[in-house]
């Protein structure tokens, strides 16, 4: 409850952001062309790309831009409910996406418990996300592969720095060297603890805040060598105290939620071959503390859980036999501590401690890719990944192959075929209710050994009107194998018992299989006045583990049938631009009761039913399926005008947004609600129509 | 003219950013429609070392309904046969209209013997099994050890002891579990700790528990202990109602970080359970010194 009341009035507020930035450009007021640029992950048209012009022309989300958002506005690519910043690709849970800063992965997080991504739209030069046809070189992952490429500039400087209500933000790009040494860094931080006092009474908001933060230093040293540092942190705090004065009792829980990675890019090349090679470290990590005084004893209990991935990674591109090829080599090494304890009883100073042994797993792949291309007309793209990974001493050897195929049938038309298998050597346990969900990831084991799956594409792209547009569609089936789940009964409150710790995680997950297949299509208009896209997919994702949901197989809750989105920016002259954005969903499965019941309490002794409590008794549910019901459909149009201002060096923009048009009361949770003995099923909409504006100026 | 333009349209926004803040944009909304009738609802537990035996029958609520104990099936019509016979017999004596009571002398019970309870309302037919255990499990070691001071709270200072009950299991095939029970006075509180409580099986012979009760006054202590030997449905039926525990509050069961609990019946083609057991009752005495 006091989560929706925060969400709610902390977006409120939020929409009282005035941003105002200044950029100040010591040369030109335009960037230059990005020197550093990591390679583009698909040579074969699978993939989309966004770049920074397509982020910024995107409705805000209540004035804040976020990838993410945008991302789920193209087909395959699904969130979990309004405003949640996980997103679910092609059947895949959120844990089978690889997020990569320039090439080094990332465990993504977000912020606000899932409002807003921790990825700083600033620092974004472009993404690329690719669902399918997965080179060889990238693995570790089932559904997709997001690369941002941040964006650096080698010859001028460059700042930016914004302030509001909801957060502050500062971009800077420095030269030390130029052509030679630039560092950029860009970071947020939200001030909603400045504004409001954490010491409040029960039934108080919880506070939260967040910071994250990216650095890039690039040192070309020559034309043939160049070093990036990569530095990505994000870190969430939640703070929620109750204090009862009247009986001299509190209760104050503090969470605390990083994500972390540093990495070193070094890029080499030589006359036929060109190298890169990345070291890095990434971690996810989570802190719970809560206290509870009472008089003037204090209870204090700690509980924590992380994952830390240390990984190297080489690769070598050259051309053989007339083949472009690509060979090379990643090691990782994890540790996970999937939940550790530490308790203080009331007046004891001895704590009662509690540590799930760190797990180590190391994972040890080479692959190789050709491309060969027939005719000027067909090009093929095959390789195969080899992996070997280990969990104490339990070896598991997997092989990866992959084939993509691309072949022109007219000057602008080519249809395309892929073929790829994929290993995922983490679990996550993934909340099966509606809400929030507490990231743990654990290793694969023996029993639960490496998520698999294969999945094969046709797609078909065709431009049109002078490449104006373009027109695509795509259809795929994948299946995945030793996915997990909770077992029936056991959720991320589970997590935290003791049982959790005593028996190992692998005491309440299940594994199983799963399967999904669609059809999705894509038109895009990329030039002119107006430009946009409008997409559908059509969609059936099914999953089945033997205990969960009786053995049956069931629609999980991202299963959404339909998806339709549709996106435009209209200049309408005069430097006013106005953009829409309009999205349908399908609504989500989840289980309702079929019906309940009253239980008397029953006297062993005397052999009879105690039926005098009729009001208030326990209650027996048969809990029907999984996939029982649907939630509301859900639909939302976002709209915003900008208008840009020219004046001598000065550049100004005005950007007036309307998120959520026509106040569609979306479903963000759904729970039971006793209301005066009736047992309810109830939502909570926490997004109705919302106004946004914000303010730039550049010189 | 650009000026008055931002200047006009600044107001709308904060016009409707203003009317946003009401309560309108946080909705509680009823949802569900209920796709299935009524189902019926029966518990029994049997026990052929009482006299009277009771037959719990009522109707289950749809969502959106009050859920209360008491949902009267009427005209439901109860009966009872020892499956190694072939006559029914129908049990029409009440003590509530949702409580059907039969006595040993109207129809007995015997050790071993399964029987099945069916209940019959306008069209439905409903039925459930339970095979009452052969013997009974008795105590094999009791004792009262280990005291300690400690403090609960901002109370006095209390003393602490281990309860040690041990018994031996009476089937090894798991198809019976145990419940105990111990009600302790005499220097001490009274106070009845409840059924339900995990027993821990060392192998499958021995059965054991180790409970802490608090100790307020030393001396002579006299322990009520009963343990039930029961069908295994017990235990499985009440896990799974103790899981749907909820609070008046509400968000207990699609909260933010609840999944979905399995229900647990062996009544066909409706809910409940239909189960046995055995008592066992010992008085165990001893003097605490502190």
């Amino acid at each position: 409850m006091l989560n929706f009341k925060f969400t709610y009035l902390f977006l409120l507020v939020s929409v009282l952001t005035y941003g105002q930035k200044i950029d100040s450009l010591s040369k030109t007021t335009v960037l230059k062309e990005v020197i550093v640029e990591s390679k583009k992950i698909d040579e074969v048209g699978n993939s989309f790309e966004l770049s920074q012009k397509q982020i910024q022309n995107i409705p805000s989300f209540i004035g804040e831009r976020d990838f993410i958002k945008t991302l789920t506005l193209l087909p395959g690519i699904k969130t979990d409910n309004e405003s949640s910043s996980n997103i679910f690709i092609r059947g895949g849970n959120y844990d089978q996406n690889l997020f990569l800063i320039d090439n080094i992965p990332v465990f993504g997080g977000n912020h606000l418990t899932g409002l807003i991504s921790p990825f700083n739209p600033e620092m974004i030069e472009s993404v690329e996300i690719l669902k399918n046809g997965f080179p060889a070189e990238y693995g570790g992952r089932l559904s997709s592969i997001l690369s941002i490429r941040q964006r650096i500039n080698l010859d001028s400087s460059q700042y930016i720095a914004g302030m509001g209500i909801l957060m502050g933000k500062v971009y800077v790009n420095k030269v030390l060297k130029p052509q030679k040494i630039a560092i950029m860094v860009a970071a947020r931080r939200s001030f909603y603890d400045l504004f409001y006092s954490s010491n409040n009474n029960e039934g108080s908001m919880p506070t939260l805040n967040f910071l994250d933060a990216n650095v890039k230093a690039t040192y070309q040293y020559d034309k043939n060598n160049q070093l990036n540092l990569i530095l990505f942190i994000s870190k969430d705090a939640i703070y929620n105290p109750e204090i009862d004065t009247s009986y001299k009792f509190s209760n104050h829980i503090k969470g605390l939620f990083t994500s972390f990675s540093i990495g070193l890019n070094w890029l080499k090349t030589y006359k036929k071959h060109s190298l890169e090679f990345v070291i890095y470290n990434s971690q996810l990590n989570t802190k719970y503390e809560n206290f509870t005084t009472n008089y003037s004893e204090i209870q204090k209990t700690y509980f924590g859980n992380g994952i830390s991935e240390i990984g190297l990674k080489g690769i070598d591109n050259f051309k053989l036999l007339g083949l472009q090829t690509k060979i090379g080599f990643s090691f990782l090494n994890y540790q996970f501590v999937p939940a550790s304890f530490k308790i203080y009883e009331f007046g004891s100073n001895q704590a009662f401690s509690l540590e799930y042994a760190k797990i180590y797993a190391q994972i040890l792949s080479l692959f190789y890719s050709a491309q060969y291309i027939f005719k000027d007309k067909t090009l093929i793209d095959f390789g195969a990944r080899v992996n070997n990974s280990n969990f104490k001493s339990n070896y598991h050897l997997s092989f990866e192959p992959r084939l993509n195929v691309k072949h022109e049938l007219t000057k602008n038309s080519n249809i395309r075929f892929s073929f790829t298998q994929m290993n995922q050597f983490l679990h996550l346990l993934i909340n099966p209710g509606t809400g929030i969900n507490l990231d743990t990831w654990v290793p694969s084991s023996k029993n639960f050994p490496n998520e698999k799956s294969q999945q094969i594409n046709l797609g078909y792209d065709v431009e049109l009107f002078k490449n104006r547009y373009l027109f695509t569609i795509d259809t795929y089936y994948k299946n995945f194998k030793n996915i997990i789940y909770y077992i029936d009964g056991y959720d991320q409150n589970s997590v935290y018992s003791e049982e959790f710790v005593r028996n190992g995680f692998e005491s309440i997950i299940d594994k199983g299989i799963g399967s999904a297949r669609g059809l999705e299509v894509l038109f895009q208009k990329k030039k002119g006045r107006l430009n946009g896209w409008i997409s559908y997919d059509l969609s059936w994702v099914k999953y089945e583990f033997p205990q969960v949901n009786s053995g049956q197989s069931f629609f999980p809750r991202f299963d959404r049938r339909h998806n339709i989105s549709i996106v435009s920016s209209l200049y309408l002259g005069n430097f006013w631009t106005f953009n829409t954005s309009w999205v349908y969903q399908t609504g989500q499965p989840f289980p309702i009761p079929n019906y309940l019941f009253g239980v008397p309490n029953f006297n062993y002794d005397k052999g009879s039913f105690d039926i005098s409590e009729t009001n208030n008794p326990q209650i027996g549910i048969n809990q029907g399926t999984r996939d029982s019901y649907r939630t509301q459909e859900f639909h939302r149009l976002n709209i915003s005008f900008i208008k840009e201002i020219q004046r001598k060096r000065v550049n100004i923009s005005w950007e007036f947004g309307l998120y959520n048009v026509y106040n569609r009361k979306n479903p963000y949770v759904y729970f039971y609600k006793n209301v005066n003995g009736k047992f309810q099923v109830v939502s909570y909409s926490i997004l109705p129509i919302l106004p946004s504006i914000s303010y730039r100026i550049s010189f | 003219m650009i000026k008055k333009i931002c200047l006009v349209l600044f107001g709308c926004t904060i016009a409707l950013f203003l009317s946003s803040c009401s309560d309108n944009g946080l909705v509680i909304e009823n949802f569900i429609e209920p796709k299935i009738p009524n189902k019926i609802i029966t518990i029994s537990y049997l026990c052929p070392d009482l006299d009277q035996q009771q037959i719990y029958v009522s109707l289950a609520s749809k969502i959106g309904d009050s859920v209360k104990i008491g949902n009267i099936a009427n005209g439901a019509k109860v009966y009872i046969r020892d499956l190694s016979k072939p006559d029914s017999f129908l049990v029409n004596r009440q003590t509530n209209p949702c409580v059907f009571v039969f006595s040993q002398n109207e129809f007995p019970l015997k050790l071993g013997a399964t029987y099945r309870i069916t209940i019959k309302y306008n069209q439905d037919v409903i039925y459930g099994e339970t095979t009452i255990p052969s013997k009974r499990a008795n105590f094999n070691e009791v004792s009262l050890t280990n005291y300690g001071k400690i403090k609960y709270f901002n109370l006095n200072s209390v003393y602490e002891a281990h309860l040690f009950l041990s018994w031996n299991n009476i089937d090894s095939t798991n198809k019976f579990t145990y419940l105990y029970s111990y009600l302790y006075s005499g220097g001490v509180r009274n106070d009845v700790i409840p059924f339900y409580s995990d027993s821990y099986t060392e192998n499958n012979f021995k059965c054991f528990t180790d409970e802490i009760i608090p100790i307020f006054n030393p001396g002579p202590i006299t322990i009520n202990l009963t343990l039930l030997t029961c069908d295994h449905n017990i235990k499985k039926f009440n896990v799974a109602i103790d899981n749907y525990k909820y609070s008046s509050s509400g968000f207990s069961l699609l909260d933010q970080f609840t999944g979905v609990y399995p229900e647990y019946s062996n009544v066909k083609n409706g809910a409940g359970v239909i189960t046995s057991y055995l008592i066992h009752k010992e008085t165990y005495t001893t003097n605490v010194k502190l």
